[in-house]
This record gives C-alpha cells, structure tokens and sequence, in this order.
C-alpha cells in the first residue's frame, strides 16, 4: 500500500468518528457513519488475502445496508414529524427501524453474525479498531436517542448478546473470534443499561475499550492468533503474558479488577431499576463468558512446564513490549479502587 | 401516507427485502443497496418541497455524493472478491465461517 | 487496621527484591513479625467492636480469625520450601508473592465492616488462590480443579451481589453495624426468602455445605501444600465468617430456609466422615474432614444463639490449625513418597519417628481429645444442637464416633505396620518441617488456657 494512504485514512477514520458524535443533524451524523465506512475498509483488505477480502465484503455489505437503514428510520421520522434533530426522534416505526440498525452496526445479537468473521479476517489491530473505535459512533446515537427506544426490546436484545457471546465463544479456538464474542457479551452489558442510564452505558465502553485494547495489543505482541500460539508464547514475553492472564481476567469482570466495576455499577442501577431478574440473568449469563477467558488465561500462564509440548519454543524477543501497552494493562487491571472518581467524573 | 411517501418507503424496503433474502450475486446485492440509496433520494429531495425549506435542497446532493462513493467501493470489492474467489457468488464467500 | 494490611503488602516488595540467599529468611521472618503484632487484636475491650474506622473494625467474631490469617502467612511460606527447591529464583520470588496477595484481602475481608468491600475481598481471594491451584499443582486435573473452584463460587456468589445491591437498594446503607440495628423484616414473602437463600448459598459453598462440596477435594487434591493450607485454614473459613455475619442481619430464620441447610449440614458431616473412612486418598481424606468438621460450623451458625456462635468460633480456629497441620502432615511424607496413596505410604513410624509424634498429636485434636479445643467445640456445638433438637444427638453422635474412626484408621495406616517394600531409603525429617508442626500444636495447646480469646462473645 502506499504509505501515504495510511494517515489519509487514519485522518477520515478520526473525522468521520468525530462528525458523527458531535453531530446534532441526521444527514451529518450518517455522513460521518459512512465515511468511517469507507474508510476502514481498505484497513481490513490490506493484505489482499481472500480472507481478507472475504472480512471486507461481509463488513461492507452490512454496514451499508445499515447505515441506509438509519438514513431511511431519519427519513422516516422527518416525514412525519418534520424533525432532523437526532434528539427528537419520536416516531414508534423509525424508533424500531433505528434500533435494528444500530444493531447491526454493532453486532448485537439477532444480527451479530457479521462480526466474528469480520475480525477473524482482519489483522489484529484492525480488528481491535473494529471492536473500539467503530462501535462508537453508533453507540453514541443510540445513547442521544435513548430516551425514546424501547427497553423491553433493548433488554431483550442485551440478555440475548449476553447469552449468545457466551455460548458461541465457548468452543472457539481462534484468539480474534473469542474476542469478537467477547465484544457481542460486553456489548450486552452495555445494550441493557442504556436506556435507564446512558452515563453508565458510556462509562462501560470506555471500560471495555481499554480492557480489550490492552489484550489486542498484548496478543499483538505474542503474534498469537489462536490458543496453541499462546501456549507457546510464555518464553517471548513472560511477564506480558502474566499481566495478560490479570487482563483477560479483568475483562471477564472478576474483583478486584478493573472489568468488575461496570458489572457492579449496571447491576445496581438495574436493582434501582426494579429489574432485579434481568440483573440476576446478566450476571449468571456472563459465567458463560467467564469460561472461555479462563481458557485463554489457563493458555496465556498457566499450564506452563513441567507440562512440556511438543511445540517449538519461541524465544526472547529483545524488544520489550511497548508503553502503551504497559499503560493501558495496568489501567485494565487496577482501575477498581477509584472506581467512585471515575463514576463522578464519566 | 400520501402516495409519494408510500412509493419510496415501498421501494425502499423491497430493495431492502431484496438485499437480505436474494443472496446469490454480490452485483445483485450492490444494485439493491443502491436502488435503496436511490429510493432515499427521492424521499430527501420531495421532503424539501413538501415543506417549503429550500435551504435542505443541497441535502439530497451530498447523500447521492456518498451513495456514489459508497457504490464505487462496492465495485471495488467486487472486483477484489471476483479475484481472490473466483466469481462474485455470495456463497463462494465462506472462508470465515465458525 | 492498616497498622497491619500496609505491612502485609509491603512482603509484596520484600518477596520479589530480597537478596536470593535470604530470600525465605527475610519474608518468614517478616511475616511471623507481623503475626506477632496482630496477637494485639485478640485484647478484650469493653466496645463491641475495636480499632474502629470507617471501613473497618474488629469484634470477637473476627479477631481470632484475623488472627489465625497472619499466624499462617509464615507457617505457609516455610511450608512450601521444599518443593520449590528445584525451581529458579523467579519463579520463588512469585510463588511467595502470590501467597502474600492473598493476605491483604482475606484480612479485609475478616475486618471490614461494609458489605460491598467484603463481598469484593471475598471475591479477590480467588485469583490468587486460582493461580495458586492451577499453575503450582502438579497433575494435569488441576486445571478442572481451577475450572471447579472458580465456577461454584461466582455460580453461588453473584446472587450474592445482586442481594446485597438489593439490601443497598431498599435499606439505603451497607455498614454493618448499622444494619444489624435496621429492623430485619420478618415477613415471609417469597422475597426475603429468595433473598436469604442467595445470601446464605455463596457461604454455604465457600464453607462448603455437604452437596456443594465438590470443588474442595478436588482443590486440596492439586493444590501444592501452601493452597491447602490456605483453602483449609483461611478461605473455609470466610464461608463460616460469613454465615455468621449474615444471620445475624437477616433476624430469626424461618423454617425454609433453617430445615433444609441444618439437614444437609449433619447429614453431610455424617455422609462426609463415612468417605473418609473408604478414601484411598491422604490429601482427599484430609479434605473431606475438613467438609465435616465444617458442616458442624454450618449447624451451628444457623441455630444462631449465643453458645452456638461460640462453638463454631472454637471450632473454625482449632480445626484451620489442625487441618493445616495435617495437610503439612501429608506433604512430609508426600515429598519423601511422592504419593498421596494411602497403600503405598504405610509405616512411616519407624522411618521417621519423630514425625509420628507429630502425627499423633495432630491426630488426636483432630478427632478431639481432651485437652485441645476441638473438644470443647464440638461439646458446645453438640448441647447447642441438643437444646435445639433432641433428635440431632443421633447424628453429631454418630459423626464424632465416625470421626473418631477414620481418623484412627488414618494414623494407623500411615504410621503402623508393615513398611512397604519400595520403600527402602528415605530423607530424614528436617528441622524446617520439625518447627512448622511445633508452631501449629503450640496455639493449638495454649488456647485451651483461654479459649474466650477465641469463643466469640466473651463466655
């Protein structure tokens, strides 16, 4: 690729983000939706892998329709009530048309199919900008329009995410695909609370993102791409694949770490709430998700010698791992005792 | 519904309808991605004129401005796709399937 | 409070920059110093609760468990010097800071007096302990004995949460003190039902209940002798803390929810000791004692009287130390053997009579001869049972008869009879091992002296 094409498309991936967040008028928000469209699929098909171009096609394919989906709810929404403004969206059909779309943006559960093939043919980093960055956009109209979406129909969705990235993770042995349902599961987390408490929705993405961004970037530096590569990985880099055991641990939500305080903070609102069912459903159903990064920890630490594999060892690499990785782990791990500042301050 | 909304919502959902049930061609799937942007067309340039706002009259433009973008990008990947797996069967497409 | 915990972390630095030569020396030593300070909490005070501060205060229920935690750290970290002889420095160095963790959180977990702080240091134990289990054990099923502990304790946990997020919801606080004063509701909706249950349930697996016991054999099983020790002494003991900490918020029981634990307690303690009696195993044995030496605990937490309270605080004391001591018990002759199998380390007696002494003795506590506290324990919890029911005597009878017997049959076999034939040479015991069983039985004796230190609420 041209090295010149890398910053231009950085430079439309950061101003199609930041159009559609600070945006306040329908037509300029799915601008920015397409141009972070377009822009990011020339980072999935870099390679010119048929995989790759396989992941490019599924993404393209979907996101377009969606995004025409989100144009078409706005357009629908301005027909009958003469509004653009993406806070006022009070039509009932273009409420359930945005939602669907947003869900398929996202992945979320009846339309997630997308998503784990998506980041299973792109490369690492792409597919940590996938899981992060491109979540965003979306999730911020539904967090300006979530006054007038449907909980029953949001909770439904998030318990179904919350189930179904559990299960379907469970018998993955790919590294990319289990974090792709890993997103689905958080994604959950995040889909229940946000119509009763959209600051918590947000707080939980940032959350999320640091923590899975911490174990792409540590997986990108063991160059593992599935579970036995990480198996060997232990003589590369000892003390990041310590740290990445505590990592994944944290993203399943364990204490004291940092992934177990937007569990606790959304179980508590949905108490709050009357919900306390579905509190009790999410939380049990995230054990499922719990299994699979057990795995990957029991993988990345653990079942070190004396059980010795007939893999060839990886040794030493002289370059240590990089800091914002090392920022972004520690961040990943010990954030929980400032847990009441960092409620104040999202 | 007056019968120009009804056309374009029509329009618009069975080209929707056409994108995710006739899965056979990816240039099928393009076409009605774009009859879909197209139909979107229609309803943003008679908004204006239903309600008397020129001043939403350049909207329509720049929404056709990226739908052609988009499509060149589909056309693209056609290509791409038609390289690497031979022909633009959608089912051809199965290399990341869980 | 943190007089002692910035301490306790502070082994943390001592454990991974020491010098290598010193590097046992200087944590024991650290470590049995803090242990030595921490005897300051057992002082009876006028005050229901001492070193009161925000978070965190100690009464007599705490105290002696407090105290027992920081009394193990050191016998812990002397216990496993043997077997991490042949392993590089580093992986000591980690090996002790895992151990060391743990400690900040159990303290915390015995001394806080807010609910959520609790619930999240009963929860920290775990990764510790996980790592302990599963990257220091020796076999391949350590890994489904991780898988195990992990599981039943969040499955059991998260109602746990949710109930106490629930108590936050509705009352408006969670500092204990201040909860145990709010007039528990006696209704009997299906509400404080549920609720009971969920918090109840995630002790009765931590302590464990018999039928939600699984995951600790399994655990003692893999773990090396420091995670047993730990399992057996400390973090059963959170599940017996915690039964009792919560009973006393929730006010009298009602029925559903006394029956059906109180049955699975003496059944199990029965059930467990019967087991015991047909285990081939010298760990899993030791392990399933520990199930019904606990189910008694269970029993006695929920009569919730005075007297009851006291004998399961006796009881979790002197069993976390004679547990502990039988698990060390059961590495000496697993490091010399290499075998866990009771078939093939018979007869040790002659080989290493010294040890038998120290079998013994640990032996006759754990099936509770005069002069130690078990007895006395097990006494209290029985004439509490006895007063609550006359039926149970049939029962705590039977299981202190069982329980007399296994653990004769466990003395026996491993230190009588014949010496089998592989086994020809042996190590000599060494004094490390001689001064690990010496500072188990000596507070084992002397609170026989003064067992209001330990009773609970003062006798």
């Amino acid at each position: 690729m041209n090295p010149h094409t890398t910053p231009v498309l950085a430079i439309s991936l950061a101003l199609g983000t930041t159009i559609t967040i600070s945006s306040n008028h329908w037509v300029l928000a799915w601008t920015g939706l397409e141009i972070n469209t377009l822009a990011i699929i020339p980072l999935i098909s870099k390679s010119h892998h048929p995989r790759a171009v396989e992941a490019a096609t599924k993404y393209f394919l979907t996101q377009a329709a969606a995004s025409a989906l989100v144009l078409f709810s706005s357009i629908t929404n301005a027909w009958a009530t003469g509004q653009w403004d993406i806070t006022q969206l009070n039509h009932p059909t273009s409420c359930l048309l945005l939602t669907a779309a947003i869900a398929i943006k996202l992945g979320l559960v009846p339309f997630h199919f997308w998503f784990p093939e998506v980041l299973q043919g792109s490369p690492l980093m792409t597919a940590l900008l996938l899981s992060t960055l491109m979540k965003f956009p979306p999730l911020t109209l539904l967090l300006m329009t979530s006054k007038s979406l449907n909980p029953t129909l949001l909770t439904a969705m998030a318990l179904a995410s919350a189930a179904l990235g559990g299960w379907m993770g469970l018998n993955q042995t790919q590294t990319r695909k289990i974090l792709a349902f890993s997103s689905i599961s958080h994604l959950g987390w995040i889909a229940i609370i946000l119509v009763y408490n959209p600051k918590l929705a947000l707080l939980t993405f940032y959350l999320y993102t640091i923590m899975t961004s911490a174990v792409f970037m540590a997986l990108n530096k063991i160059k593992a791409l599935n579970l036995s590569t990480i198996l060997t990985s232990w003589t590369k880099t000892p003390m990041l694949n310590a740290t990445l055991m505590l990592m994944l641990l944290s993203l399943a939500g364990l204490p004291p770490l940092t992934g177990f305080m937007p569990k606790w903070l959304i179980i508590q609102e949905l108490i709050k709430q009357e919900m306390t069912p579905a509190a009790m459903a999410i939380a049990m159903l995230s054990l499922l998700s719990l299994f699979f990064y057990l795995r990957l920890a029991y993988h990345s630490t653990i079942t070190l010698p004396p059980n010795s594999s007939n893999h060839m060892k990886q040794w030493y690499t002289s370059k240590p791992p990089s800091t914002p990785t090392a920022i972004l782990a520690s961040l990943s791990i010990l954030l929980l005792p400032l847990s009441p500042m960092i409620h104040a301050i999202v | 519904m007056s019968p120009l909304h009804l056309s374009f919502c029509s329009a618009f959902v069975l080209s929707g309808l056409g994108l995710a049930f006739h899965r056979t061609h990816l240039v099928s799937a393009l076409l009605c991605l774009e009859s879909m942007m197209l139909s979107m067309f229609v309803g943003l340039t008679m908004w204006p004129i239903e309600n008397q706002t020129p001043s939403f009259t350049m909207v329509p433009i720049i929404m056709l401005t990226f739908s052609a973008c988009e499509a060149g990008t589909g056309l693209a990947i056609l290509v791409a796709s038609t390289r690497t797996h031979g022909s633009d069967h959608l089912h051809n497409l199965s290399l990341l399937q869980c | 409070m943190l007089k002692i915990i910035l301490p306790t972390v502070m082994v943390l630095p001592t454990a991974l920059l020491s010098p290598p030569k010193f590097l046992w020396t200087s944590t024991t030593t650290y470590s049995l110093l803090i242990a030595t300070l921490s005897l300051q909490w057992l002082i009876p005070t006028y005050y229901p609760r001492k070193f009161l501060s925000n978070w965190t205060g100690i009464d007599q229920i705490s105290s002696p468990l407090l105290v027992l935690s920081c009394w193990l750290l050191p016998l812990m970290i002397m216990a496993s010097q043997n077997h991490l002889q042949q392993e590089p420095l580093s992986r000591k160095r980690v090996f002790i800071s895992t151990l060391i963790a743990v400690q900040p959180f159990i303290l915390l977990a015995f001394s806080t007096t807010e609910l959520a702080l609790f619930y999240i240091a009963f929860e920290a134990t775990l990764i510790p302990t996980l790592i302990l289990i599963t990257r220091w054990g020796n076999q391949p099923e350590r890994l489904s004995a991780g898988t195990y502990l992990l599981f039943y304790t969040l499955m059991s946990s998260l109602p746990l949460l949710i109930t106490i997020m629930h108590l936050y919801v509705k009352i408006g606080t969670l500092h204990l003190p201040t909860l145990e004063l709010t007039h528990p509701t006696l209704s009997t909706s299906w509400t404080s039902v549920l609720s009971g249950l969920a918090l109840l349930t995630a002790f009765m697996v931590k302590a464990p209940l018999y039928g939600l016991h699984l995951w600790l054999p399994k655990a003692h099983v893999e773990a090396p002798i420091a995670g047993s020790m730990l399992l057996a002494a400390l973090l059963l003991k959170l599940g017996g803390y915690g039964i009792m900490r919560v009973t006393l918020l929730m006010g009298p029981l009602s029925n559903l929810l006394h029956y059906p634990f109180l049955t699975l307690a003496l059944w199990g303690a029965l059930m467990t000791s019967s087991i015991c009696l047909r285990q081939t195993d010298l760990k899993s044995l030791i392990a399933y004692s520990s199930v019904s030496h606990m189910g008694l605990v269970i029993a006695a937490g929920m009569i919730q009287t005075h007297w009851s309270f006291s004998g399961a605080m006796i009881l979790m004391i002197s069993h976390g130390l004679t547990s502990s001591m039988l698990f060390c018990l059961a590495n000496t002759n697993y490091e010399r053997t290499h075998s866990r199998i009771l078939l093939l380390t018979r007869g040790l007696q002659p080989l290493l009579p010294l040890m038998a002494t120290w079998w013994l003795l640990a032996n006759l506590a754990n099936m509770s001869l005069p002069p130690t506290t078990n007895l006395m324990a097990e006494l209290t919890i029985m004439v509490t049972l006895f007063n609550w029911s006359a039926l149970t005597i049939i029962l705590t009878g039977t299981a202190t008869l069982l329980t007399a017997s296994y653990t004769l049959f466990m003395l026996l076999v491993t230190q009588r009879g014949q010496i089998p034939s592989h086994i020809t040479s042996i190590q000599n015991s060494t004094t490390r091992e001689h001064l690990l069983m010496t500072l188990h039985i000596i507070p084992m004796l002397l609170l026989i002296l003064k067992p209001e230190l330990i009773s609970g609420t003062p006798l």
